[in-house]
């Protein structure tokens, strides 16, 4: 139960802020337009990656998906970020 | 689904229910009654001081006179307008490195620790800090998440048989199924309602702390700040350096209101507004104000405060989606977009979801319960105890602080002194008296008390005050609905004494003898 909680409250919660800026970033017609949108996005998501980790068979199984998945979220969004307007400074 | 999937799920959904249930209890309660805080507050002050007519001049007056004597509060002060219910205050905000209020008829800014609240707004801080200063509500924010991850695991576990179980109500003699049914009944009927708090009450505690880390991970520092324009109408601007008159409060405020209705809003009733870079000729002017007939009802109006002409609009039919659905996080929680009828279904569903907690709490005793022998587990006594003395302790302790409040404005002290701590004494009173009298009598006792005071102090404040039907009857409406409550009390009080006398003997909810 433990190695569970703590794979999804701690890797569910980087993957949902990559998952919902990497959809901000890429969201067509302007990123600023769908901030708080976004936020609002984020909680549920978050909720639902944290029941996910709970639905691995095991524990090491959870944290080695939800690792992966936060490697290639967070690439997605260095990309995204280097290479789409992003947010007016 | 794996039946090991499925048993795992059900152990989050116990663990989660546990950890955020007690909390939930006491938010949803208090969340109930908060929505009539303006109709308790009615009720709380019965002979409000007489409203001067120019709270507005007074404001602008002090406004002047703050941003004299800190000249950094020009970057942005503002005040509270006028309300409609007794504790309602007209006061001034303004940032100086931090936020600083100062009432109208306060002589100098309130001090951080000074935290007086009449009973309407501590029945509602209870509802979403606890009554926990300063990180109360981050606990109730958390408090959410893990809400929203036990209504998904309960939903997952009973999907398989939702249908068929949906208007199945078991009574007999395994209890355990009754529990069951009427748990699951009140969670699915009232899913759309608890999804909806589950994620407003994250974002109304979060938001900012999301802001963040959203600024930090995924937006290169540039999110911060934006976001007031994301959620006011506020424009960026730089001072000038060249001194202005400003605008009165009260012209921009009646400005921004025919601005918004030509702007397409169904009405504009302004509550706060404030000035950027006061007293500069670049300074603006932000109102914000509520609208009808729309789910989100709160919206913005930004002009100079020179010249008045429009610098920007976000009111309902004229707003983007960020205000729009900003709007409509608080629409949908605090249940404004409707009439009364809206506002009693949100009280309703609001009590059955204290009942949803408190009927989880059973269900865990129920579960694990000893058929064979009248000596339960200790786990099971324990949170019998728990559940008696926090859950049924804190609508005990809220029907002694609505006595205190009578008692106190009845005796011409000050209420706001003392609700919180009566309210927090009460909830010990009522927690020892269950570790004394064990949960099985001390639930008949801490019902029958909340029957008995929530009768007593509706009929002392109709003995005292009259009918009250002045102000829309407001406080006759709280009266009525305190008889209605300590009915139902009653009747939970009988049943529960019925059941301790003559249901089985081998559960923490029996009296022996």
């Amino acid at each position: 139960m433990i190695g569970r909680s703590l794979a999804g409250v701690l890797l569910g919660l980087t993957l949902a802020i990559a998952l919902t800026g990497l959809a901000v970033l890429c969201w067509p017609g302007g990123s600023i337009r769908v901030l708080v949108p976004a936020v609002v996005v984020f909680f549920p998501l978050y909720m639902v990656l944290i029941l996910a980790a709970f639905l691995y068979r095991t524990a090491s199984r959870a944290w080695g998906w939800m690792a992966v998945a936060n490697l290639a979220a967070f690439a997605a969004l260095w990309i995204a970020q280097r290479t789409l307007p992003g947010l007016p400074s | 689904m794996r039946a090991e999937t499925r048993r795992r799920l059900t152990e989050l959904h116990t663990w989660t229910g546990l950890i955020a249930g007690f909390a939930l209890f006491i938010a949803f309660y208090a969340g109930a009654l908060s929505v009539f805080h303006d109709e308790i507050d009615t009720w709380a002050v019965p002979h409000p001081p007489a409203v001067s007519t120019n709270l507005v001049a007074r404001g602008d007056a002090l406004m002047a006179k703050i941003v004299d004597e800190h000249p950094a509060a020009r970057a942005q002060i503002g005040m509270t307008l006028p309300g409609d219910h007794p504790s309602h205050e007209v006061a001034v905000y303004w940032f100086d490195k931090d936020w600083h209020v100062q009432g109208l008829d306060d002589a100098k800014p309130r001090g951080e620790d000074d935290e007086r609240e009449g009973l309407a707004d501590f029945v509602y801080s209870l509802h979403y800090t606890l009554g926990i200063p300063e990180l109360g509500i981050y606990l109730m924010g958390l408090v959410s998440i893990v809400y929203g991850v036990a209504l998904l695991s309960g939903v997952l576990i009973h999907l398989p048989h939702l249908v068929q179980d949906l208007f199945a109500l078991r009574p007999g003699r395994n209890l355990k199924r009754l529990w069951q049914d009427a748990h699951n009944v009140i969670g699915i009927l009232s899913l759309p309602f608890h999804v909806i708090f589950a994620i407003t009450g994250a974002l109304i505690c979060l938001m900012t702390i999301a802001m963040v880390a959203f600024n930090v991970m995924a937006f290169d520092g540039k999110l911060v700040p934006l976001e007031d324009s994301l959620t006011g109408a506020s424009p960026t601007i730089t001072a000038s350096k060249v001194q202005a008159p400003m605008l009165p409060p009260h012209v921009a405020v009646e400005k921004a209101r025919a601005v918004a209705l030509a702007s397409g809003a169904e009405g504009f009733d302004p509550d706060y507004m404030r000035y950027l870079q006061y007293g500069d000729r670049n300074a603006a002017v932000e109102v914000r104000g509520r609208s009808g007939k729309t789910l989100g009802e709160y919206g913005s109006v930004a002009l100079s405060a020179v010249d008045g002409r429009v610098l920007r609009v976000q009111v309902t039919g004229a707003r983007d989606a960020n205000h729009a659905t900003y709007a409509a996080i608080f629409g949908l929680h605090f249940g404004t977009f409707g009439g009364t009828a809206v506002k009693w279904l949100y009280f309703l569903l609001g009590l059955a979801g204290a009942f949803l907690f408190y009927s989880g709490n059973l269900l865990y005793i129920e579960s694990r319960r000893k058929r064979r022998s009248a000596d339960q587990p200790l786990k099971v006594r324990a949170m019998a105890t728990a559940t008696v003395g926090l859950c049924l302790g804190s609508c005990a302790a809220i029907a002694v602080t609505f006595c205190a409040n009578l008692v106190a404005a009845a005796s011409g002290a000050d209420a706001t002194m003392i609700v919180k701590p009566v309210f927090f004494v009460a909830l010990a009173a009522a927690f020892g008296w269950t570790l004394w009298r064990r949960p099985a009598r001390a639930a008949v006792d801490l019902l029958w008390l909340t029957a008995a005071l929530s009768l007593a102090v509706a009929i002392a404040d109709i003995a005292l005050h009259g009918l009250r039907v002045e102000g829309g009857g407001a406080a006759l409406a709280v009266n009525i609905t305190c008889i209605g409550m300590a009915v139902g009390f009653a009747s939970l009080a009988r049943a529960t004494a019925r059941r301790a006398r003559s249901g089985d003997m081998n559960s923490v909810w029996a009296v022996a003898g």
